[in-house]
């Protein structure tokens, strides 16, 4: 299965970052790409790419009995990208790996583009939620 | 207050503190405190002084009141010209509150009080006849109580109370009479020919008498019927040496007489002198008032679980007063022996529950309930024997007790051999030595020649050289040297040079009938009851008794016939010419004598037969041993008499599935697979349905596996007969329904109730549950709250009904919090209650129905009321000693602290459920729900920078669908705000309120249904306290940025 793995530091507290992650209609504010969500409950919602008003893709959210684990999987393409949280000084270091089904190995590149600048916007993001 | 104890040991106490009085003022006190009031000057003068002139007396007298009103306080003491003597309304007397129990017709609370002679160190003529009287007085009032159970039908009773008058008199005629009497009519001849035989030695012995006719009649009446002839006396040897040892246990006894229980362990090897120190010490506890209870168990193991406690909780019950009409641990102790339920004058035992990790905790607290109830009114002296052979569970439920023992007046004595190593004793005594229990070890080594010497001449009538031919080689061992010794008195040229030499001396010479006996009692390895001795088939056994006896290598005890020691019993079972035989007769006198009772006993007979190689004969037992164990939480044993059955039939499927299920609730999957796919090949098609149906069960709750659950019952539904009758495809749908209404699709689950329901004509009590219990869970989940309270009153009629009342409660607290949930308190607390009322006195299944009351108390507003529950149920679970109850007692208790303004000790009970050790995996609680309340707690209670710290761990904590994961965001937001204002920064307060109410707006709850079914499955309840509501949290958010804002204002000119 074709996949990668991406880390990232920023100089907020870990409870920072941990409800960016955790609060999906805030996606649009940081994960490139994603221009609305919809939740349909608690671990579900729908996301619309920028660009695609009729193309809505599924995702469900999970958190999983792991260290500060959140897995977003996308219902239509069977991506699973798996953030994880770690605390590092006073900051925070953020580790993300991408997993896509062996059909959508012509995404890798496109992918890892998108989730690198999803990781800076998230990292500047939590910082600038610091006081 | 003044209070002075004149039965048993003399004491004089103000206002609670003990005082020593000189040796005059002490007798002075006596002999005032015996009748309260004023007393002649010159009647006081006269018996303390009579050898005294008159004046010269009464100047004595004079000193002494001085002395009294100096020692005891002024206002204790009358004091006139002419009278002196003690004031009743500041002085106590134990010997006054006798009379006024009486007097409120509290009988057995004044027999209670009765802890011993009346001032027994006292030799004075006054002191004798006011002796007199209070004996007469003690044994008029147990003749009473045994004539109050006589009349009320209470044989049991009648002979309790009779026994113990027949011990305050041992030598009275006609209350020994009365006693044979009582046990003719409960049916038990054996224990009557006993007792009577006993007395009339007793009486041969000490008087030079011989039974009078009454007491010959009621013999002869005993005799007259089949049954069990009487046996010889019990030899008891006086004891030599080992004073420093003596001292330092009858040091504990006297440190727990005064209220501080303690353990002392007394290790040493076999033979050397531990029973001997053990018996010295029961003897002078009993004299003192003391109740004295003592457990062995079996010497050769392969015993039920817990056979320790049957046999101190037996000897407890002998000797304590009935509880009170309202107790409802007597019916709980039935679950260990029914027979201990019907000697507290109890008949009904309650049904057993689902859970065994539930009914070992009913068990255990039902017997520290019977020790508490005993050292009520008398200190208690326990003691545990070998317990180095002891079973687990035995051992488990002794820690239970030690760990409790520090408040009590109970001293526990365990002995042990020092080979091999005893582990598990070893953990018990560290752990309750942790929970501030005093521990005492005290090794018994070698007993110096001497005192060996003195013990051998007082059994043994040896010339000096002979008694220094045994004692060289006897290693200071005392069994080992009186052995040495009867052989030499019995001709043998020389000492033999081993126990087990000795013994065959001894047994050699016995006729046929009386080593046959002798042998079975090896066998055995425990004492036998008269009942067992009887089933053994032998002819004459009072006179086969008797020649055993006069072996001194058995004796008779309260119990029965059994060897003076262990080593002896091992040294016999050595040279048995066919131990096979001796067995198999065992086995069966046992299982015989038993009865109804058989299957505790199941276990030690399959033992014999194993050993005797009659495994045909075996295999049913160990069944019934495995069923046993199972019903009384022993989980290790039954797996271990589960393996013994199908061993012995590894083509029957039953043993084996039966296994399977023992090794799920151990929590072993793996070997619960294996064992299931193992049996799977040898189940009948007609059986298959049912099989797979109890995987299903097992999935669903003990494993916790609902696909795997929901394959189970649905391969049990394609696997079932047309035929099948109704009540099992019921059974399955009703299984597959509640595994339905927590995680599948709610239309679906209707159908399969409705279905369920339909076929349920007749219901068991377990299909009438499971109904039960989906109708209620399938209503939460649609969030149909308006119907709960109507449905648990309906479904606790049910199983009520059904005679399951124990589950009723169950599906009350799930109603309760269904209501919570829906918004509506009040019906929610009203269930609740309910709930506790059924389940008063049960404390294992009192803890989730305080949780609920608690919550829904603090979510009213009552404050006070729901931190007494919650603490309610963390005094509860502390005594249940269940680290994952407690754990989620603090939890829940801390959340009603913080619910009532009180941080510091919320933060404080948060911690302790957070950060206590837990075994067998984490405490049911939400780990980042509790550390955000911690994390609240702090910062209302100023510590801010500790808040920010907890805060971070609750994000670094793993996160599951039942910890309301949803919610997490705003509520990390509002502390975050909380935490702000701690530390006085109000602007940043205001934006973080402000965030978190935000937050609430955009996100999408789950419905209230949902929400508790995930709790349900991640948690194992529901969340009773901590339910988060959406409504509510705005509201709450609202007020406090209206609050900060308020503050920021300016204030109006």
């Amino acid at each position: 299965m074709p996949g990668f793995t991406l880390s990232g530091y920023t100089p907020a507290p870990v409870e920072e970052v941990w409800k960016l992650l955790f609060d999906p209609t805030r996606f649009p504010e940081w994960w490139s790409g994603v221009e609305t969500v919809h939740t349909e409950g608690p671990d579900r919602y729908v996301m619309w790419p920028d660009g695609y008003p009729d193309f809505p893709m599924p995702q469900s959210l999970r958190t999983e009995r792991g260290a500060s684990r959140v897995t977003v999987s996308c219902q239509v393409s069977d991506i699973d990208v798996v953030w994880q949280l770690a605390e590092a000084g006073n900051g925070t270091r953020i580790e993300v790996r991408v997993d896509l089904p062996d059909a959508e190995a012509h995404r890798l590149a496109s992918q890892r583009r998108i989730i690198a600048a999803s990781l800076d916007n998230l990292t500047a993001l939590a910082a600038a939620a610091t006081p | 207050m003044l209070r002075v104890e004149l039965l048993g040991e003399f004491a004089v106490a103000r206002d609670g503190v003990p005082l020593t009085l000189p040796h005059g003022l002490a007798r002075l006190t006596a002999f005032l405190a015996l009748r309260l009031g004023p007393r002649q000057r010159d009647q006081v003068a006269g018996t303390f002084w009579s050898e005294s002139p008159e004046e010269a007396a009464r100047s004595s007298l004079r000193t002494a009141v001085w002395g009294l009103r100096k020692a005891l306080g002024s206002d204790a003491v009358i004091a006139t010209r002419t009278a002196v003597g003690f004031a009743p309304d500041v002085v106590r007397v134990d010997v006054a509150d006798v009379e006024t129990l009486v007097a409120a017709g509290d009988l057995a609370g004044a027999v209670a009080l009765c802890r011993g002679e009346l001032l027994p160190d006292v030799a004075a003529d006054w002191a004798d006849s006011a002796r007199r009287a209070h004996h007469r007085r003690h044994a008029d009032l147990l003749d009473r109580l045994a004539e109050a159970a006589d009349s009320r039908g209470d044989g049991a009773g009648a002979v309790r109370w009779s026994r113990i008058r027949c011990e305050l008199d041992p030598l009275d005629e006609v209350a020994h009479v009365r006693l044979l009497h009582r046990l003719a009519a409960t049916g038990d001849r054996s224990a009557g020919l006993v007792a009577g035989r006993e007395f009339a030695r007793r009486l041969r012995d000490e008087l030079g008498l011989h039974p009078g006719p009454a007491l010959r009649a009621a013999v002869a009446e005993l005799n007259a019927a089949p049954g069990v002839r009487p046996p010889s006396a019990v030899r008891a040897f006086p004891m030599f040496g080992r004073s420093a040892e003596l001292a330092a246990v009858t040091g504990a006894w006297d440190a727990a007489r005064a209220g501080h229980g303690r353990i002392v362990v007394v290790t040493g090897e076999g033979g050397i002198g531990k029973t001997r120190l053990v018996g010295e010490v029961a003897r002078r506890a009993s004299r003192v008032g003391g109740r004295v209870a003592i457990g062995a168990g079996l010497d050769v193991g392969g015993e039920a679980p817990l056979a320790v406690w049957h046999e101190l909780a037996a000897e407890l019950v002998a000797v304590v007063p009935a509880p009170p009409p309202d107790a409802g641990w007597p019916a709980e102790l039935g679950r260990l022996a029914p027979d201990l339920t019907a000697g507290l004058g109890r008949s009904t035992v309650p049904p057993p529950v689902a859970s065994p990790e539930l009914e070992r905790l009913r068990i255990f607290d039902a017997v520290l309930r019977l020790v508490e109830w005993a050292a009520a009114h008398r200190p208690v002296f326990l003691v545990a024997e070998d317990v180095h052979r002891a079973d687990r569970a035995s051992i488990a439920l002794c820690a239970h007790i030690g760990r409790r023992l520090a408040r009590l007046p109970v001293l526990f004595l365990l002995t042990r051999r020092g080979r091999p190593e005893s582990p598990d004793v070893d953990a018990l005594l560290a752990d309750a030595a942790g929970r501030g229990t005093d521990v005492l070890e005290l090794a018994l080594g070698p007993l110096p020649e001497p005192d060996l010497a003195a013990v051998i001449r007082s059994v043994v009538g040896l010339p000096a050289p002979d008694v220094a031919r045994v004692l060289a080689n006897a290693d200071g061992n005392p069994l080992l040297a009186v052995e040495r010794a009867r052989a030499v008195a019995g001709g043998h040229a020389e000492p033999p040079p081993s126990l087990r030499v000795a013994v065959r001396a001894s047994m050699g010479a016995l006729p046929r009938n009386a080593r046959e006996l002798v042998e079975a009692l090896a066998v055995a390895g425990r004492g036998l009851i008269p009942r067992e001795v009887a089933a053994l088939g032998l002819a004459d056994v009072a006179g086969t008794e008797a020649v055993a006896l006069d072996t001194d290598l058995v004796q008779r005890d309260r119990a029965g016939l059994r060897f003076r020691h262990a080593l002896l019993a091992e040294a016999a079972r050595a040279d048995l010419p066919d131990p096979h035989r001796r067995h198999v007769q065992v086995a069966n006198a046992i299982v015989a004598a038993a009865g109804a009772d058989a299957d505790r006993v199941a276990a030690e007979a399959a033992r014999h037969l194993t050993l005797a190689g009659r495994d045909d004969l075996a295999g049913d037992l160990w069944r019934r041993a495995a069923r046993h164990a199972r019903s009384l939480g022993a989980l290790p044993e039954a797996a271990g008499f589960w393996l013994e059955a199908v061993r012995q039939a590894p083509q029957d499927p039953v043993p084996r599935l039966e296994l399977a299920e023992v090794y799920a609730w151990l929590g072993r999957r793996d070997d619960f697979e294996r064992e299931w796919q193992d049996a799977l090949p040898h189940i009948r098609a007609d059986d298959l349905a049912l099989a797979w149906h109890r995987r299903g069960n097992v999935m669903r709750s003990v494993l916790c596996h609902p696909s795997e659950g929901t394959a189970a019952y649905q391969r049990a539904l394609d696997v079932l007969p047309a035929d099948a009758p109704g009540h099992l495809r019921a059974s399955v749908l009703a299984g597959l329904a509640q595994l339905w209404s927590v995680t599948g699709d709610p239309d679906g689950t209707e159908a399969l109730l409705t279905e369920a329901e339909r076929l349920a004509t007749d219901p068991t009590p377990d299909l009438v549950v499971d109904l039960t219990t989906a109708r209620l869970l399938l209503l939460i989940r649609r969030s149909r709250f308006a119907e709960l309270e109507a449905a648990a009153s309906r479904g606790a009629a049910a199983m009520a009904a059904a005679a399951r009342p124990d589950q009723a409660f169950a599906g009350l607290v799930t109603a309760s919090c269904g209501l919570a949930a829906g918004g509506a308190p009040d019906a929610a607390l009203r269930l609740a209650d309910r709930a506790l009322v059924l389940t008063a006195g049960v404390a294992v299944l009192t803890l989730p129905c305080l949780a609920a009351r608690a919550h829904l108390l603090a979510r009213l507003g009552r404050h006070d009321e729901a931190l007494a529950a919650a603490r309610e149920q963390l005094a509860l679970a502390e005594r249940l000693d269940s680290r994952r109850f407690v754990a989620q007692a603090q939890g829940d208790a801390g959340l009603v602290a913080l619910a009532a303004g009180r941080p510091a000790e919320a933060a404080d009970l948060l911690a302790a459920a957070l950060d206590g050790p837990v075994p067998d995996g984490d405490a049911p609680i939400s780990r980042p729900s509790t550390r955000l309340a911690r994390a609240e707690a702090l910062a209302d209670a100023g510590r801010a920078d500790d808040a920010t710290a907890e805060l971070r761990r609750a994000v670094l904590e793993p996160v599951g669908t039942g910890d309301q994961a949803w919610s997490l965001v705003p509520r990390m937001s509002r502390i975050q705000g909380r935490i702000a204002l701690a530390r006085g920064d109000r602007a940043t307060a205001r934006r973080r309120f402000t965030e978190a109410i935000a937050t609430w707006r955009r996100l999408t709850p789950p419905t209230p249904g949902d929400d508790l079914m995930a709790a349900l499955v991640d948690l194992g309840r529901p969340p009773v306290i901590g339910l988060v509501e959406p409504a509510r949290e705005l509201e709450r958010l609202h007020g406090e940025l209206a609050a900060v804002q308020e503050a920021s204002c300016p204030a109006s000119p």
